[in-house]
């Protein structure tokens, strides 16, 4: 399952509509809101594919910044409960993103010094 | 080359982005710059047949190389319609969607064509001759 690659791009997408949605328009909270929240939608997304699953992990740390800047201040009360929650659900999510059963000859480790890669044609 | 532009949702929202200062930011519009941009895509994906990532690895580092910054730019473009102009564009969120959703497929081509320069270099081959599919 692909929980955090789901609420990734449904939070980012949110992030992005909320400030008209919800009718903040505090410059600080809404800009921020609209730049994350595009970030966190395309690093979801692309990491919905095998290859590419570990990608999601950034989120975290765009997550973080949501969770984090209604601190420091220029934050109405919609706009502060929109980051932390959203930030929060992406957060905890990120870790569910799904497992890599048969990595592509060895995935993307195989292409480090120390290690092989799998057999495969050539 | 249309004298309109077909905007469902966001009001004047694709009239005020495609006139915008961003839009004349480069010699040429960025529109033509975008339509080279999946031009490239296309032909860098579509050439080659199943087995290229070892055939021709520099097709694949290619497309690769073309579907990421075209990705990117794409974001980029996102984020500076609402901060910047206050707009949003339709058919601009779409290419930049089509753009990202692009990303991870191409990705898995360019590791296996990776794995297998890798692969020439552990035999003692020439990597260069891989790359460009010279003895394939």
């Amino acid at each position: 399952m692909r929980i955090a690659q789901g609420v990734g791009a449904i939070g980012g997408l949110w992030l992005m509509g909320a400030p008209a949605l919800l009718g903040y328009t505090d410059r600080w909270a809404s800009d921020l809101h609209r730049v994350i929240g595009p970030l966190i939608a395309a690093v979801a997304i692309i990491a919905l594919w095998e290859v590419t699953i570990a990608v999601r992990w950034p989120n975290v740390v765009l997550a973080a910044v949501l969770v984090v800047a209604p601190i420091f201040g220029g934050h109405p009360a919609a706009a502060a409960i929109t980051g932390v929650v959203t930030g929060l659900a992406i957060a905890v999510a990120t870790p569910f993103g799904g497992c890599v059963h048969h990595p592509i000859g060895g995935g993307w480790r195989a292409l480090t010094p120390h290690h092989a890669p799998e057999g495969g044609s050539t | 080359m249309l004298g309109t532009v077909w905007e469902p949702f966001f009001g004047d929202g694709s009239e005020v982005i495609l006139n915008s200062s961003i839009s004349y930011l480069l010699p040429i519009p960025d529109a033509a710059l975008g339509a080279a941009g999946y031009l490239l895509d296309a032909a860098t994906g579509a050439a080659g047949g199943t087995d290229r990532w070892r055939r021709m690895p520099w097709l694949v580092i290619l497309f690769g190389v073309a579907v990421g910054p075209l990705g990117a730019a794409s974001i980029l473009l996102v984020i500076l319609q609402p901060v910047a102009y206050s707009a949003f564009c339709t058919l601009c969120l779409a290419s930049a969607v089509i753009s990202v959703v692009m990303i991870g497929p191409a990705m898995d081509e360019v590791l296996a064509s990776a794995q297998h320069l890798r692969r020439v270099r552990d035999r003692g081959d020439s990597v260069w001759k891989a790359f460009w599919g010279v003895g394939a």
